[in-house]
């Protein structure tokens, strides 16, 4: 247990968008996303991209730490960017051999591989700002009429909050079990790709049991502590709007409306 | 004035085979009569699998009688309407708190009861405070309870339950995985509760220490309640004591004595030959880079001797076991096996593992195939060795542990606690090791279930003149079976 897991990415520190109301966050986050998708105007996604900085600047989130965000999806920003760059109509701009790049070509590559970047990134000060549990009953709140469709939302929350809270956990008890099928002379290191994924096994059925069981433990902790679902619940810290909060959801309108305009 | 008054309570479930099918029918309770008075603090006792968690999860409505009833102040739990009042009056806690945390701050699970039974806000928070106060831990307020220390977890996991501001607590095997002092403390606690608040405490245990404590004792064997009353009277009736699984057969406990004493003179006298021997020089470990979890660990292990190591949970214990057998490297200092350094980067780990076998807390989890025979040889089959041989090995390690042949073809996952864990260790024994490494073996099981189980390994080690190295925080037992014990404590081995 010695080993610190954590899971999301928040960062920690104070800051004017850290204060926020999670339910004023993910609007101005949905309107951002919106927006890019709304306008093909240069001016506006470089617009975009100055109040993406802005925003990290207020939210005490430096450059670097949002960038790296990008690190996982490299590759799919450059597949679909060269995709973009090779299909298009037009003049020729330049030609090696059989292959034309042409101008349609140029012009939907820079957009589209603007908009994920942006996209990728703006979606991150989410997470970096919000802790897991407060995005949670921003959600919850947020979607609270989807109700009125039968949708169980208040369930469907604290399900996602407990899953992330069992991830820690069966990553320990994954390298537990690990440890002992490998006390047990299991190699997981050697061997061709066939060799290794059936060395899973060993690992992939008592995880399995292990989950089961845990989860049954829980739902007899949860009865006992009179848990009957999300009707008529309350909340220890429920979630209140400040004065400040309406900044957020004027900006995020100003987003969409810019980018219908432009 | 009876707050439980239980009339021929009877529970009964189906087990059945693959296809769904019922294939035994299993009388878990067998018409209990019971009655529990306002404000005492009572124990129940008992073998694995007598009916002792059963017992407990009708007395807060997680159960429901198939024949009988259990009426709580005045309430029958057989009426739908009475389940919530009777949960918010008694409270549960269970084995493992990492089970019944719902959130990742202290607390926030705290909240979770009163969240569910509609109370306001402020009250809330007001009645958190209360409870936080009450069990002085105040400052773990904005923790993650899982990174909390096993005596801290507990602690949170009961004011989860106090918060609803309950009757009765019941504790089921709570204290089972607690080091010594975590566990006095959490009896004090408990005490506390019980003299001040004039809480009704019922305590399920395996340790015959905490008895003492208790008002009434409640000894129970296959689904009956065998014994009600003072626990001196209990501790007298030598007979009882047998049948409830609670105390060995003088037969048994003369075996166990004279079993202890064979080796006691190993590691004692300086003539041992270290070429056999697993030495720990200097050894220091970190998880982090920052904080030692172990530092300068000096340490010779010696064929034929029993080593007991003891200390709280995170002093290090089981690290130094995963480094004994190279699941872990030292951060610094070396381990020498038979003269050579298993530090040195090419030296052979796996190998090293045919010889040094480490048996985990809670073997049982790791079994995983369709059968005990074929669970148990794997760990051979992965050996060097030809597939004859590793069966004979496996037959062999399976006797050893007392296993009938009967169990053989039998899903591991269909045993019951005691024997899963017996099937997990001869799976480690049929490595043949020549050093067994075990963390925590007797956890969770019943006193004479734990005393079979050690009169086993030392007859193992009596005749494959193997070392044992045993790893547990009940001193008693560790001083009883052990030729020589050391302490550890924040990383270091006190003098």
């Amino acid at each position: 247990m010695t080993r610190d897991i954590t899971f999301g990415q928040y960062y920690n520190v104070n800051s004017f968008i850290h204060d926020r109301d999670p339910r004023a966050k993910l609007f101005i986050t949905f309107a951002y996303l919106i927006g890019l998708f709304l306008s093909r105007s240069y001016y506006y996604i470089g617009g975009m991209a100055i109040f993406l900085i802005l925003y990290s600047l207020m939210a005490r989130l430096e450059l670097p730490l949002v960038l790296r965000t990008l690190k996982p999806v490299r590759l799919l920003i450059l597949v679909s960017v060269l995709l973009n760059l090779f299909y298009g109509a037009g003049d020729v701009v330049l030609s090696v051999g059989p292959i034309a790049i042409k101008e349609t070509g140029v012009k939907s590559a820079i957009l589209i591989g603007s908009r994920m970047v942006l996209m990728i990134m703006f979606s991150s000060t989410l997470t970096f700002t919000t802790m897991p549990n407060a995005l949670m009953d921003g959600m919850e709140k947020g979607f609270s009429w989807l109700k009125l469709f039968k949708v169980p939302v208040s369930e469907l929350a604290l399900t996602m909050s407990i899953a992330l809270r069992f991830i820690p956990i069966l990553k320990l008890e994954m390298d537990r079990i690990m440890d002992a099928q490998k006390a047990r002379g299991m190699d997981f290191e050697n061997g061709g790709y066939i060799k290794r994924v059936k060395a899973f096994t060993p690992v992939i059925i008592p995880m399995f049991v292990s989950a089961v069981k845990r989860s049954e433990a829980l739902a007899m902790a949860m009865d006992a502590r009179c848990y009957t679902g999300g009707e008529g619940r309350t909340k220890l810290h429920p979630l209140r709007y400040k004065k400040e909060d309406i900044i957020l959801y004027m900006l995020g309108i100003g987003i969409i409306a810019a980018g219908i305009v432009l | 004035m009876k707050l439980f008054d239980i009339k021929k309570l009877t529970f009964e479930y189906f087990r059945r085979d693959e296809d769904g099918d019922v294939s035994e029918v299993v009388e878990a309770l067998k018409s209990i009569d019971l009655s529990v008075k306002k404000g005492d603090f009572i124990s129940i006792v008992g073998g694995n699998g007598s009916g002792k968690s059963t017992l407990a999860k009708h007395l807060n409505a997680l159960l429901f009688p198939t024949g009988g009833q259990v009426v709580v102040d005045g309430m029958s739990t057989d009426d739908d309407k009475n389940i919530l009042p009777v949960r918010k009056k008694v409270g549960m806690i269970f084995q493992n708190p990492e089970d019944q945390f719902v959130s990742s701050v202290v607390e926030e699970d705290i909240a979770f009861g009163p969240e569910n039974i509609g109370m306001p806000s402020a009250e809330i928070e007001e009645a958190i405070e209360g409870v936080l106060k009450l069990l002085d831990i105040e400052t773990l307020k904005k923790r993650d309870p899982l990174k909390l220390s096993g005596g801290q977890k507990k602690k949170v996991a009961i004011a989860g339950a106090l918060v609803m501001k309950p009757d009765c607590l019941v504790l089921d095997e709570a204290t089972s995985m607690l080091s010594e002092t975590e566990r006095e403390e959490l009896l004090l606690l408990l005490k506390k509760l019980n003299s001040e608040l004039g809480m009704t405490i019922i305590n399920i245990t395996h340790n015959m220490s905490e008895l003492a404590a208790s008002d009434i004792v409640i000894a129970m064997n296959e689904g009956r309640v065998e014994f009600t009353g003072k626990p001196d009277k209990l501790f007298n009736d030598i007979a009882l004591m047998e049948k409830c699984r609670l105390s060995l057969s003088p037969e048994k406990k003369a075996e166990l004595d004279e079993l202890v004493n064979i080796n006691s003179h190993i590691g004692r006298d300086d003539t041992f030959d270290i070429s056999e021997a697993l030495i720990f020089d200097k050894v220091s470990f970190s998880y982090d880079g920052r904080v030692n979890v172990l530092e300068d660990i000096s340490l010779a292990l010696h064929p034929g001797e029993t080593l007991g190591i003891c200390g709280h949970t995170g002093s290090g214990k089981s690290t130094l076991l995963k480094l004994a057998n190279g699941l872990l490297t030292p951060t610094d200092g070396t381990i020498y096996y038979k003269n050579k350094d298993i530090t040195e980067k090419d030296y052979d780990k796996a190998g090293l593992r045919k010889h040094v076998s480490l048996v985990f807390q809670f073997p049982e989890h790791q079994l995983f195939e369709e059968s005990v025979i074929k669970d148990v040889t794997f760990g051979p089959y992965n050996l060097d060795i030809s597939r004859v041989e590793a069966e004979k090995r496996a037959f062999k390690a399976l006797a050893d542990m007392g296993l009938p042949d009967t169990l053989y073809d039998i899903s591991p996952l269909a045993l019951s606690g005691g024997t899963k864990r017996k099937v997990a260790i001869a799976g480690v024994l049929a490595m043949e090791p020549d050093i067994l490494l075990l963390d925590e073996p007797g956890a969770g099981l019943d006193p004479v279930s734990r005393m079979e189980l050690f009169i086993l390994l030392k007859k193992l080690q009596r005749d494959r003149g193997m070392c044992i190295v045993l790893v547990s925080h009940d001193e008693a037992e560790i001083e009883m079976f052990c030729d020589r014990v050391i302490r550890l404590e924040r990383g270091t081995i006190l003098e």
